[in-house]
């Protein structure tokens, strides 16, 4: 891999040569609205609204960043008042297509759109961002659906408009759809309903291969059903989507700490992640180690709680001693991961991915991402943190940062390092 | 049998030596203009008369590809003598047999007569039409029998192929090539020579070799004109372009629509094949090249490079971003050299004559940077509101004046000049104030619009310029893929606030958004099929913006076309009372006496048009 040096809104930022622009973007906090591209999907680049302006030399273009690729010297402008002309006019074409939709509305509220000036023909729900064909034929596998017609009579359908055999009632489609068009799973566990004995209903999901063999106790009405929570909660996504190859990122080894380059570190050791609108949190491996196996956790607020930075957010109970984790940003809660908190030893087996606890809306990511670590310093930064432990420890007679070492500490020891590392104190913000 | 490089080089080039010892040859159109005009009815009367006279050992009947004028079809050139005939008819033939092969008195009555002269012109080159053009990839435009490779060889053909064979490395080809100048004819221009030499250096193997013969334009035929009269130019021109590459495989993407032109080139590939210039081991110098031909989906925007290629694997005729390059990552993923149809028919002269020749015709100077100039000729198809419509060849930096006046004749009617545009249905229209710009690549992007593949469609004062606007988005509606927001939703709504234009229901606001709109649609599309959609309104704003402004502001069409903003009105001066509209009016709009003049009811006129168009003395007005 070839890392290539670029400039986006004035600042620096590495990349991985041709790898697309809205990564190394993301990387800086730097929110770009994206309607037709998911993490783990080819990018596709029809809704335009990523677009941002790349000077190469003399020369200005306008690129959609979901696909452009990164290259050396790139001269990057995400926010500039021709992008920002465009995606208003932009966003107004949506609008008139789906003029009902809550996630187009907001999408246009977020570039300062609220009313379109085009007129709307024939209100649409479906605006073509093709994220339900794309999902189902790279993700999911099965192809069942696909694009009909061309031009303005383009439409999603089943390939050949027949009821498609394909469709597992993944209900990937259904996820990843931002508007709420999509409901393809419905149809065919209707059809399941009507078609298979009961002995021959197998839960949807075993017949994806994420759980042993179940027969579907529950008519399918999965969201409903408890086996649909449990996956969606320890995942915190779509299952199909999470553990679809190349979504994730292999954590790197820093020393004896796994880190994963995707994301932003507090100095109190959370990691903060980027998604759509929102943004998701958890601890790191380095506050993971330090605290040992975890025992219980306690969620400081609920969903729609606002915090400010340095408020109390989780308090970690390990061998008896506790740590409590504070919030690096100002926000609001939008959900909390009930897995993990039915079962903290998700944590000590995934504390990057399916041992997250919150996701919060943040207040002007942009601004507040600065203060944060983020992926191009994050090696050196865990490596420092690393080195000064490791010199702490051994005044107190740990040679080695061995698995376990956090074991060995002793109770008042782990208070001043917990404040020192993972800034447990309250006047450390 | 093969067909050495000596062979070729010795062969004769001038038509008066044609094979078979005939004192006169008949040259006679079966372009797909002459054909469904009846040009074999014309040649089994021809036969039949020659038989009856005894002539048939002495003159030949020779079927050609499209001479260019179409609209006189079907039409014949009488070689060596070049006399031109056209819209020939079955009964006119034993008349000609007689005249003008016995007597040798050319019959004056089937010639070309120009719209402002009176005297008939005989031969052809002598026609306005033809004099100033410049043919070099329709150098063979009436001279040869398409389907017979060994005119096309008499002709000098293959010679270029067998002298990059044997006389120059690849390198060498990339680097005329370069020199040059040709850019591609396909609407882009990018330089030939530079794309060859990216797809030269590009990693992966196989490399492909693409010959682009989709030509959705509607109305232009360059392409298909090219293929039907000379399709050994384009195969030759492959082969070239393969051998400089690096690549032996090529496949031509033909129009679903061009039958005559596929049978065509399938007559040749298979010719050629026997004559060992395609297959294995070509003039022996260890040169694989054979052609396989892929019929097209059917839709514009396939003729897209990435379309193309996405069409050609069996997926959905759609565009893809071109961050990456077809020249790297093409067909199948593989390097991929895609040109068109006539950029690769210029390939053998220029290779022949020399980069040096070729940059000799056209504009600019391209010796340090293949961008800096439009080198040789572009064929256009040239129709709308002129005398001459048809195929024309010419030199690049012609003005647009000697094409529509000098070349076209002017503009039929009386009626006067407005506008012409070019670049087909996404090009921009040009007003009479531009009328000498010399057109060529630069030139035309300058003024908003573009060279496009060559369509040419001149206007004239009756037509209006924003229901001119409307046609060309309506059409581009149905071609564009709608994978993209700014293309589909977005020329929906061009339309419709152009239609609120022409009918009248605009408001104060509508142009400028109407032109904020455009800006969004062209900048921000996927493809360059959005990219350059907006551009028929755009310049039409920029040019006749007050022919905007009077259909919003004033509600009236300047041009009287919007029917909305238009009534109909009899000029009692001018009206003798003849009855003729009143008989004819379909809604019964009319009323009147005898020889006094008459009167439309307005609120009864569907503004049909009938009326007037049927009369006699210009008396219906339209305001
Ligand atoms: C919507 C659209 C339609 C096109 N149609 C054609 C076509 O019919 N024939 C063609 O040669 N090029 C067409 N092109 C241009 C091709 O993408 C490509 O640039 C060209 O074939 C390259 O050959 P050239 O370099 O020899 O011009 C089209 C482009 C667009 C955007
Ligand atoms: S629910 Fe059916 S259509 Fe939707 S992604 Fe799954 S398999 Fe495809
Ligand atoms: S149904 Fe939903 S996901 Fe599918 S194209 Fe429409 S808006 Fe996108
Ligand atoms: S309802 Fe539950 S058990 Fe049944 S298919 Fe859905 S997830 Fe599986
Ligand atoms: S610009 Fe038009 S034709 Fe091109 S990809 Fe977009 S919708 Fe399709
Ligand atoms: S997110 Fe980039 S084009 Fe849709
Ligand atoms: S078809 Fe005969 S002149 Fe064009």
């Amino acid at each position: 891999m070839t890392e290539v040096n670029m400039k986006i809104d004035g600042r620096d930022v590495k990349a991985e040569q041709r790898s697309p622009l809205l990564g190394a973007i993301r990387s800086l906090g730097i929110q770009v609205p994206t309607l037709c591209h998911v993490d783990g999907l080819e990018p596709y680049g029809v809704c335009r609204m990523c677009i941002v302006e790349v000077k190469r030399g003399k020369r200005t273009r306008l690129v959609t960043s979901c696909n452009f690729p990164s290259e050396e010297g790139l001269d990057v402008f995400t926010d500039t008042e021709r992008v920002r002309q465009h995606r208003r006019v932009m966003a107004e074409l949506m609008l008139a297509r789906c003029p009902d939709v809550p996630g187009i509305r907001e999408l246009a509220a977020s570039v300062g759109v609220e009313k379109s000036r085009f007129k709307t023909t024939e209100p649409s729900d479906c605006v073509l961002c093709g994220l339900c064909v794309r999902v189902c034929d790279q993700i999911v596998g099965a192809s069942a659906l696909s694009f009909i017609d061309r031009g303005n009579q383009r439409a999603v359908g089943t390939p050949w408009s027949v009821d498609p055999d394909a469709c597992i009632a993944c209900g990937a489609c259904t996820y990843v759809c931002p508007t709420g068009a999509m409901h393809m799973e419905e149809q065919t566990v209707e059809r399941w309903r009507r078609e298979l004995a009961s002995d021959q209903r197998l839960c949807r999901y075993a017949r994806m291969g994420l759980i042993s063999y179940k027969i579907c106790p529950n008519d399918f009405r999965c969201s409903e059903c408890e086996v649909d929570q449990r996956l969606f909660e320890e995942l915190g996504t779509h299952p199909l989507l999470a553990l679809a190859p190349g979504l994730r990122k292999l954590p790197k080894q820093v020393g004896p700490f796994d880190v994963v380059e995707d994301r932003f570190y507090s100095r109190g050791h959370t990691w903060v992640k980027l998604t759509r609108d929102q943004v998701r949190m958890g601890m790191d491996d380095f506050a993971r180690k330090l605290i040992g196996p975890v025992e219980k956790l306690t969620l400081h607020a609920k969903p729609d709680d606002a915090f400010k930075p340095g408020d109390p957010a989780v308090t970690v109970l390990s061998n008896g001693r506790k740590a409590t984790l504070r919030f690096p940003i100002a926000g609001t809660v939008a959900h909390v991961n009930q897995a993990v908190l039915d079962d903290p030893a998700l944590v000590d087996e995934d504390c990057y991915e399916r041992g997250w606890l919150l996701v919060v809306r943040p207040d002007d990511f942009y601004a507040q991402s600065r203060l944060l670590v983020n992926r191009d310093e994050v090696e050196s930064w865990i490596e420092g943190q690393s080195q000064k432990l490791a010199q702490n420890l051994k005044a107190k007679g740990i040679d080695e940062l061995t698995p376990g070492f956090a074991e060995k500490i002793g109770k008042e020891d782990f208070a001043r390092l917990g404040d020192e590392f993972l800034k447990t104190g309250a006047e450390s913000k | 049998m093969n067909v050495t490089p000596q062979k070729t080089k010795e062969s004769k080039a001038r038509v008066g030596e044609r094979p078979g010892g005939y004192r006169m040859h008949l040259m006679l159109c079966a372009g797909t203009g002459c054909v469904s005009s009846g040009s074999y009815k014309i040649k089994d009367a021809l036969e039949r008369e020659l038989k009856k006279r005894g002539l048939s050992s002495e003159v030949a009947v020779v079927m050609t590809g499209c001479n260019g004028f179409c609209a006189q079809g079907p039409v014949m050139v009488v070689q060596p003598d070049e006399i031109f005939y056209q819209r020939l008819g079955e009964k006119d033939i034993p008349h000609l047999v007689e005249e003008h092969l016995l007597k040798g008195r050319p019959v004056e009555r089937l010639m070309y007569t120009p719209p402002a002269g009176k005297a008939a012109v005989p031969k052809m080159s002598d026609i306005g039409f033809f004099e100033k053009q410049r043919l070099l990839a329709l150098r063979n435009r009436g001279l040869i029998d398409p389907e017979v490779i060994d005119e096309y060889i008499a002709r000098g053909g293959y010679k270029a192929l067998a002298q990059v064979l044997t006389e120059m490395k690849p390198e060498e080809v990339v680097k005329e090539l370069i020199a040059s100048g040709l850019r591609g004819r396909g609407g882009g221009g990018f330089p030939t020579g530079v794309k060859w030499k990216t797809c030269r250096e590009a990693p992966g193997e196989p490399k492909y070799v693409v010959c682009n013969a989709d030509e959705g334009d509607p109305g232009a035929y360059m392409d298909r004109s090219i293929i039907e009269g000379d399709p050994h130019s384009v195969l030759e021109g492959m082969a070239i372009a393969a051998y400089a590459i690096g690549s032996s495989r090529g496949y031509i993407y033909i129009r679903h629509e061009y039958p005559l032109a596929t049978e065509r080139l399938e007559k040749g590939i298979a010719d050629a094949r026997e004559y060992g210039l395609l297959g294995k081991n070509i003039f022996d110098k260890g040169f694989d090249f054979d052609v396989g031909i892929h019929r097209g989906a059917g839709a514009f925007v396939c003729g897209e490079s990435t379309a193309l290629m996405a069409s050609m694997e069996g997926r959905p005729g759609e565009p893809r971003a071109k961050y990456i390059h077809t020249v790297e990552h093409g067909l199948w993923d593989r390097p991929t050299n895609l040109n068109n149809v006539e950029t690769y028919a210029n390939v053998p002269p220029i290779i022949l004559r020399g980069a040096e020749w070729f940059t000799s015709i056209g504009t600019g100077d391209v010796s340090e940077n293949p961008w800096g100039g439009s080198k040789g000729t572009k064929v256009f198809s040239l129709v709308g509101k002129v005398h001459n419509t048809g195929l024309v060849e010419v030199p690049m930096g012609i003005s647009l004046k000697e094409i529509v006046f000098d070349i076209g004749g002017g503009i039929p009617n009386g009626k006067k000049f407005k506008a012409v545009q070019t670049g087909g249905p996404s090009g921009g229209v040009i007003p009479e104030n531009l009328l000498d710009l010399p057109v060529d690549f630069d030139q035309l992007t300058k003024v908003g619009s573009m060279m496009g593949s060559g369509g040419m469609i001149v206007m004239d004062e009756t037509d209006c310029m924003v229901d001119i606007a409307r046609y060309f988005i309506d059409f581009l509606i149905g071609e564009s893929c709608g994978k993209c927001l700014p293309c589909r939703e977005g020329l929906t709504q061009i339309s419709a606030l152009l239609n609120d234009i022409c009918n009248g229901e605009a408001k104060e606001d509508t142009i400028e958004l109407l032109e904020e709109l455009s800006n969004t649609v062209k900048e921000c599309s996927l493809c360059a099929l959005g990219g350059s959609a907006p551009n028929p309104v755009l310049s039409t704003l920029r040019y006749f913006r007050d022919e905007y402004e009077a259909h919003v502001k004033d509600k009236q069409c300047p041009a009287g076309v919007c029917k909305a903003l238009i009534t109909y009105s009899i000029d009692p001066d001018k009206c003798t009372g003849c009855l003729l509209c009143l008989r004819n009016c379909p809604q019964d709009a009319i009323s009147g006496e005898k020889k006094k003049p008459h009167k439309i009811q307005a609120d009864l006129c569907i503004k049909c048009g009938i009326c007037r168009d049927i009369c006699t003395y210009d008396a219906v007005v339209v305001r």
